[in-house]
């Protein structure tokens, strides 16, 4: 196996790691949002049982 | 063939003796990296990568439904949308393995990679001449593979733990020779009205304290915030749920991927502030808008700090008396923790350390209110102070003469009349 070959598979090993990266990224920003609304859902239902204790 | 079947014995173990380099050709390839080893790295990289969503997804849920209904199990909705995040997660990353083990099998033959990645397949391993030959130890291979794999995750831990420590060390260095320095030691004498002998015990004390004191980072967040939760050191709403970067309680205590941390409730708290009805407290909003900058490093500082007074930092009342006057109250709940003398007294060493640092007044130098107040607010308004500098500046009171009595009259302060305050 030459130089070249090497650094091909390298370089091809180095791109599909980067993409796959990124796009564990963007789900990770995706699955924050998702916990974002989670707690925003927790706090309504926590100022409507208060509400609810006042009345 | 199917991992676990039993192999027929005259089949011969060929996959890593069949391409090994020659010497002149490692000499040739010296310079480049190993390809199965650089795509083992790379997969490991990707498997945490997809360890992470899977696991901060699950725990974070776990952890806020346990917030507000400790006794409910997680909503269906929830655990199903979390759930296929994972799956999202384990297609994304198991894709691009498959792609980085065929890269690196159509270079290698027989290295490990190549070989694993054959077996995983169900296919078998093909020699150069074209020959089929199915001849690997699996368990063997599997067995150094997984070996393998902790060695890197324990190193990478490591590595780590050893940033963090390396840092903390560096800051305990620092902070030792800064309260052993004559400029310290005069300011104390000051403060214990003309006591050398005095002073000098106190000074001798704290720098003892920094010598001494327990300082922490083997802990990862997660590990640290439920040991923090356990112990119920701080549990004060939203921010637990956020981020808790550091405690000094005996010992200090500072997660070593805080940095991490930091940067994922960034993303966290400005996705939640485009949600209606989340109400996000100023202060988290500066983390989010970079207005604090938190760090590994100034966190370490400020907890390493809180060390040099001790935990049951005694201060006099002279002290409690000026800093509690100067605090302004927002009126909500940061004032039980920011309107702690022993939290304010933190923040005015960190504007003590960074007036000098930047040339607006040293230590041991009398502050003028015409002079340094000014100096201080342009450097603030230039964003060259740090979290704790820029916490102390935007909750003391706006006033030149206050300024100047808590930098003239307070050094760190102690005094055997004094008052006990346990540091938040």
């Amino acid at each position: 196996m030459d130089d070249q070959s090497q650094k091909e598979a390298i370089q091809k090993i180095e791109e599909i790691h980067q993409k796959c990266k990124e796009d564990l990224l963007k789900l990770q920003e995706e699955q924050n949002a998702v916990i974002g609304e989670f707690i925003a859902e927790c706090e309504k239902n926590k100022m409507e049982e208060l509400r609810n204790k006042l009345e | 063939m199917p991992i676990g079947e039993k192999f027929p014995d005259n089949i011969e173990n060929t996959a890593n003796i069949e391409t090994l380099p020659s010497e002149k050709e490692s000499r040739k390839i010296e310079s480049l990296p190993d390809v199965p080893e650089f795509a083992e790295e790379k997969i490991s990289d990707l498997d945490d990568g997809k360890n992470e969503i899977e696991n901060s997804g699950k725990t974070e849920a776990e952890r806020i439904q346990e917030m507000y209904q400790p006794n409910a199990s997680l909503s269906e909705k929830y655990r199903k949308l979390i759930g296929e995040f994972a799956a999202r997660s384990r297609e994304i990353a198991d894709r691009a393995k498959t792609g980085i083990k065929e890269a690196a099998k159509g270079v290698v033959i027989g290295g490990m990679l190549a070989a694993t990645a054959g077996i995983a397949e169900g296919n078998v391993l093909e020699k150069p001449s074209g020959k089929k030959q199915e001849g690997v130890k699996i368990e063997e291979i599997n067995t150094n593979i997984a070996v393998e794999k902790s060695k890197v995750k324990i190193e990478e831990v490591e590595k780590r733990e050893n940033h963090a420590s390396e840092i903390a060390e560096k800051i305990r260095q620092e902070l030792i020779e800064h309260y052993s320095s004559k400029e310290y030691l005069d300011r104390l004498i000051v403060e214990f009205g003309g006591k050398e002998e005095r002073a000098k015990e106190v000074q001798l004390e704290r720098v003892e304290n920094l010598k001494t004191v327990e300082i922490d980072t083997s802990l990862s967040y997660a590990e640290f915030a439920d040991k923090i939760k356990s112990e119920k050191t701080n549990a004060d709403g939203i921010k637990d749920i956020f981020l808790i970067t550091g405690v000094y309680n005996e010992k200090v205590r500072v997660p070593y991927d805080i940095d991490k941390k930091i940067k994922e409730a960034k993303i966290l708290i400005n996705q939640l502030k485009t949600i209606k009805g989340v109400k996000i407290t100023d202060e988290i909003k500066k983390i989010a808008e970079n207005e604090l900058d938190m760090s590994l490093e100034s966190i370490l500082r400020h907890e390493i700090t809180h060390a040099v007074t001790g935990e049951y930092g005694e201060m006099s009342n002279s002290s409690i008396e000026i800093l509690k006057r100067s605090y302004m109250r927002s009126g909500n709940k940061a004032d039980k923790y920011f309107g702690n003398p022993l939290e304010l007294l933190e923040r005015k060493k960190a504007m003590d350390r960074e007036m000098e640092k930047l040339g607006i007044k040293k230590y041991s130098e009398e502050f003028i209110p015409e002079k340094h107040y000014h100096e201080v607010m342009d450097a603030y308004r230039q964003g060259l102070f740090s979290k704790d500098a820029k916490e102390f500046i935007s909750i003391i009171e706006q006033d030149p003469n206050v300024y100047k009595k808590i930098f003239d009259e307070i050094a760190d302060n102690k005094n055997i009349d004094s008052e006990s305050i346990k540091p938040a």
